[in-house]
């Protein structure tokens, strides 16, 4: 009788155990699995963040590229790139406020906007500096980009 | 005939309780009762292995995609970022000026006007001597002012190239 109980625990033990580890096992796949995605959204996320904003102002850039279109000056201790369309007078600037990277667009002579500006994406950096030979680099937070105006600049 | 099912019938009306004696024929059995629940459980765990294993392994390669995907975005970006150098220059010094910031370029290899400069990135594609990433951007003059240059990017120790561009510029006076 005695010998039947053993058997009838050890059979248990064995059972508990068995799925102990079962579970054991579907709850690191399970961990694992979740951190991997997380490792992917993540990275994902950080290359879209760090391509949009310098690809924004690249953008822009490279398609205003005409004689006196684009220019580069500072307003209130602020770097601003600024792309005339055409003749117009008006433009979009592309400057830091608030810790956010702003596309302007309205007449260039006015002063900056950034009430009714469009917020391209959170960096605390901008700035603009002259490499020479019409050659700028442009550094956000996510880094930096060169950029090279074939064009007559003002 | 009729003698022997009825002694069977008295046989079994006679015990206390005979569904026990079914029970008790099986008692017989209990040691491959045993064995069938270890098989069982070794084939489980041994489907649940393979489960196993497989998922890991496609994490595993999940994780290397990704890796791969952000390596691919520096590059593309690093690249640009010479293929721009390269349109600003208008000499071979020129360009060697604009990749070295930090003393992260060097000539690589030069023959005549020919150059290949290799510049050095880390991680964050910040230019850095000895950095993770580097870029090989070679000046070749050719006729008419036409310059041509490839940009190749790679991953430090590594000679598979990440990312390349071709790209040719006109230099006035070459």
């Amino acid at each position: 009788m005695r010998m039947k109980q053993t058997s009838h625990q050890t059979t248990g033990f064995y059972t508990v155990i068995v799925a102990g580890i079962i579970f054991a096992v579907f709850f690191l796949l399970i961990l694992s699995g979740t951190s991997t995605y997380r490792r992917i959204v993540a990275g994902q996320e950080k290359n879209n963040r760090d391509r949009i904003l310098l690809s924004y102002v690249l953008a822009n850039v490279k398609s205003g590229d005409a004689d006196g279109a684009v220019r580069i000056y500072t307003e209130n201790d602020t770097p601003v790139v600024a792309v005339e369309e055409g003749d117009s007078g008006y433009g979009i600037r592309i400057y830091q406020h608030d810790g956010k990277l702003m596309g302007d667009y309205g007449k260039l002579d006015q002063a900056l906007n950034p009430k009714d500006a469009l917020a391209i994406g959170e960096t605390e950096t901008f700035r603009v500096e002259d490499l020479g030979n019409k050659t700028y680099r442009v550094t956000t937070d996510a880094g930096s980009a060169f950029f090279h105006i074939k064009s007559k600049m003002d | 005939m009729e003698n022997g099912a009825g002694k069977d019938i008295a046989r079994i009306a006679g015990r206390k309780n005979p569904l026990r004696d079914l029970g008790n024929s099986q008692t017989a059995q209990k040691p491959n009762t045993a064995t069938a629940l270890f098989i069982e459980t070794l084939a489980l765990l041994a489907v649940f292995t393979i489960v196993a294993v497989v998922l890991v392994k496609g994490f595993l390669f999940a994780g290397t995609l990704s890796r791969e995907a952000a390596s691919l975005s520096n590059a593309v970006h690093l690249a640009e970022n010479a293929a721009e150098m390269v349109s600003a220059s208008e000499s071979g010094e020129m360009l060697f000026s604009l990749l070295n910031e930090n003393g992260n370029a060097r000539i690589s290899e030069q023959t005549g006007d020919s150059c290949v400069y290799r510049a050095s990135y880390d991680a964050n594609m910040n230019p850095a001597a000895g950095g993770v990433f580097y870029a090989e951007v070679s000046w070749v003059p050719g006729q008419d002012g036409l310059v041509k240059s490839t940009v190749a990017i790679y991953r430090n120790n590594e000679a598979e190239v990440l990312y390349s561009l071709d790209l040719a510029v006109y230099v006035k006076g070459n």
